[in-house]
């Protein structure tokens, strides 16, 4: 269960502040994918980070019970960049105990890295980076996958070998996903929900959830 | 109170269960953060551990030349390298633990993007590792020092353990401030690496306070490192009762910095958080 109880998230502008939610109460809806929609600076990573957990509410809280959640994959990385690509996959599987051998060995054969897993991440391109970040993540099995913006990751191949492991977990995980493309938000999700101006509006249907937004989009042109 | 949030005063059904879940997943995350700092702390080669040997060797090295070309004698007891092992070391650990956790929190911003890792965890992680490393050191010196002749076993050993750790604890207060301040005013680490410079003079590594003249010595009794020092070396020495230790003020200053950096980090956590 993820539930906003009576959440306010605002974030200050140089002038004034932005609304995110405004004293929002709302679940979000299990066993089937979200897409998250919202004009830029509607607040959409912000939400994101929000049921990560990395971002605290201003008001209300967030609860997360009973279901493991991923950090927001592809906005950000917490590689260091010093430390090999394999010593970075020991860190993460530390903090989240998962085992070291298991998760590595997936990542090895899911990122293509060779031999580049043992050498520095500042030596990595950001493609290279986001192989690795994403094979992490899909190791890990979360019961729900944030991702914001990824998907456009490393060649053609890579793509479509990211399309069926994203596939193949949509059977055991949910994925809230945010996006420019509407085809990809599409491709991926079943369902949606429309973020403005501190309030949230959720829809059955993505292809509901887009015509809303493309009308919002309408009215403020 | 923008940051008076609910959560702040409801905890809910926070159960002991609860409590003991946190406190395990928190252990296992600064275990895994000192990993990696250490990593990173010390590069890839030997040299790196061995040059927490060989900093603290020289700087002594240093002192003990100069103060024999002066013709001066120990403040205490015979030996120069005992009464500089013994200042100069605490004021390093000291220094180290909270110099490093200052950074810990800006230094460690990407890892905000793992929901697990907070930020004092972090702070934790170093100020650990840097007492750690400090201590170890410490020991190997003693070793070193012992082998060629130098009195290095303490007269009261629990006092001098207790002056050690209250160097350490007033290095983590300290430091967890340090942390805290440096995420909110980015020029605090300057300001507070000037301070720290400052100490290499002003805690005694050096010199005992006691042999100052008044008011330079109750000035010095402000400074809680000083008293660091003057706990460690009464528990070193036999004979030697320092006239203004005060044990209570470098534990208290240790407690009140402590409360004053997880104060601020709470009240200030959602604007460090905003990426």
């Amino acid at each position: 269960m993820i539930r906003f109880e009576s959440v306010t998230k605002r974030y200050p502008l140089k002038k004034g502040k932005k609304t995110i939610l405004a004293d929002a109460t709302f679940d979000i809806p299990r066993g089937q994918s979200l897409g998250v929609l919202g004009v830029n600076g509607a607040g959409k990573s912000t939400f994101l980070r929000m049921i990560s957990g990395s971002e605290l509410p201003d008001r209300g809280r967030v609860i997360r019970e009973n279901v493991t959640i991923s950090w927001p994959l592809g906005f950000s990385d917490s590689f260091h960049g010093s430390l090999t690509g394999r010593e970075n996959l020991r860190f993460a599987c530390r903090v989240y105990r998962k085992s070291v051998e298991r998760t590595t060995r997936y990542v090895e054969e899911f990122s293509e890295l060779g031999k580049h897993l043992d050498m520095p991440i500042r030596t990595y391109s950001s493609g290279m980076k986001a192989r690795l970040a994403f094979g992490l993540s899909m190791a890990f099995d979360f019961d729900v996958y944030l991702v914001d913006e990824t998907t456009a990751v490393g060649d053609a191949k890579f793509r479509s070998k990211c399309n069926i492991v994203f596939n193949e977990k949509l059977t055991n995980s949910d994925i809230i996903m945010v996006s420019h493309s509407m085809a990809t938000l599409k491709s991926y999700c079943t369902a949606g929900c429309l973020l403005n101006n501190g309030t949230i509006r959720f829809f059955d249907s993505i292809n509901d959830a887009i015509v809303a937004y493309e009308e919002q989009i309408k009215e403020k042109a | 109170m923008p940051w008076a949030s609910r959560e702040m005063i409801d905890v809910g059904s926070l159960s002991w269960a609860d409590l003991r879940r946190g406190y395990v997943t928190q252990f296992h995350i600064v275990g895994a953060l000192m990993m990696r700092e250490m990593r990173t702390r010390f590069g890839n080669r030997q040299f790196g551990y061995a040059w927490a040997l060989i900093e603290p060797l020289i700087q002594i090295g240093i002192l003990v030349f100069i103060f024999r070309m002066l013709g001066r004698r120990p403040p205490l007891g015979t030996s120069f390298e005992a009464f500089f092992l013994n200042g100069f070391v605490p004021y390093s650990l000291f220094n180290q633990i909270s110099l490093r956790s200052a950074q810990a929190i800006v230094a460690n911003r990407a890892l905000l993007a793992l929901p697990p890792v907070r930020n004092m965890d972090t702070v934790w992680a170093r100020i650990i590792l840097e007492a750690a490393t400090g201590t170890v050191s410490l020991i190997l010196l003693m070793a070193i020092f012992g082998y060629f002749g130098v009195p290095i076993v303490p007269n009261d050993l629990l006092q001098y353990v207790l002056g050690l750790a209250s160097a350490i604890s007033l290095g983590a207060g300290i430091g967890v401030f340090n942390a805290s301040m440096s995420s909110i005013w980015n020029i605090w680490p300057t300001i507070y690496s000037w301070f720290a410079r400052l100490q290499y003079f002003l805690c005694g590594v050096f010199f005992l306070p006691d042999f100052m003249p008044p008011t330079v010595r109750s000035t010095l009794a402000y400074n809680p490192l000083a008293h660091c020092l003057m706990w460690i070396r009464e528990g070193f020495y036999s004979g030697y009762e320092s006239i203004i230790l005060d044990k209570y003020y470098p534990i208290t200053f240790a407690i009140i910095a402590a409360i004053l950096g997880m104060t601020i980090e709470r009240v200030f956590r959602r604007q460090v958080e905003q990426l």
